[in-house]
């Protein structure tokens, strides 16, 4: 894509569906919210964060190792945590905000805060239904949670619709 | 800031080497979005994302870019700003 994108799409969703994706921006905004500021002056001051590694799969899966080695990764993490969380944050708001009219309104920043926000949903979702490549795998899992499992595929379904507008058009 | 490329003496670092940024494969990014990221965030070409998006899909893994230090640390920045799995490496 060259040059400014001025393309714009309008989402018709039931109110069902406004009510999920709702819930689950606001459950996201509490999972990537900026972590406490440590004691640090100086570390207050340039933003780094006393990031530990999550413990949690689910969000480790939205903040990764950026290194192989666990010396390297941590000292990315310190950098890098803090502010990727106040991106996310910024981007979630974008979708929530979009969310309020009736039919949403899509242009492109909006697009792209969408794409991304619907794949950290499916991170999270994905990874706490433990989601892997194997078929019959996936298949116990969906029996294990059907309900998790059916609003993973409604997000899935839904990022896919907007990617073939946005990339195939 | 730039100058002249004639008019500087390129330093010569022994012993520094490139780095890479790759990206894993995962069970959960769709293949469309992966594409639209390298698309997007790289400015790839759609033929050369959706090969890419194949290698990691395929391979487990694939260098998707190459450079600096710092530039390889954006770029994994940025990978994990939309979600994929991305690490960077020096050239062995």
């Amino acid at each position: 894509m060259s040059g400014p994108d001025d393309r714009t799409w309008t989402l018709h969703l039931g109110q069902p569906e406004r009510k999920v994706l709702g819930e689950l921006l606001e459950q996201l905004a509490g999972v990537v919210a900026p972590l406490p500021a440590g004691d640090d002056p100086l570390e207050q001051l340039v933003g780094i964060t006393a990031a530990d590694r999550p413990m949690d799969p689910a969000v480790l899966r939205l903040f990764p190792d950026g290194y192989g080695t666990p010396e390297e990764a941590a000292e990315f993490r310190r950098y890098t945590e803090g502010p990727l969380r106040q991106a996310k944050v910024a981007t979630i708001q974008v979708m929530r905000q979009s969310l309020e009219s009736d039919p949403v309104l899509i242009d492109a920043p909006v697009a792209s805060a969408w794409l991304r926000t619907l794949n950290d949903l499916r991170l999270f979702l994905g990874t706490r239904l433990e989601i892997t490549a194997n078929e019959d795998e996936v298949i116990d899992r969906v029996e294990a949670d059907p309900q998790t499992y059916a609003v993973y595929e409604f997000l899935g379904w839904l990022q896919q619709s907007l990617l073939e507008q946005i990339v195939d058009a | 800031m730039s100058v002249a490329p004639s008019q500087v003496e390129q330093p010569t670092i022994v012993g520094e080497r490139g780095w890479r940024t790759v990206v894993w494969d995962d069970p959960i990014n769709l293949m469309s979005y992966v594409t639209y990221v390298f698309m997007t965030h790289f400015g790839y070409a759609r033929e050369k994302a959706e090969t890419l998006m194949l290698a990691v899909h395929n391979e487990g893994r694939a260098i998707v870019a190459e450079g600096a230090r710092e530039q390889m640390e954006q770029d994994v920045t940025a990978m994990h700003g939309y979600g994929l799995w991305a690490t960077m490496e020096q050239d062995s």
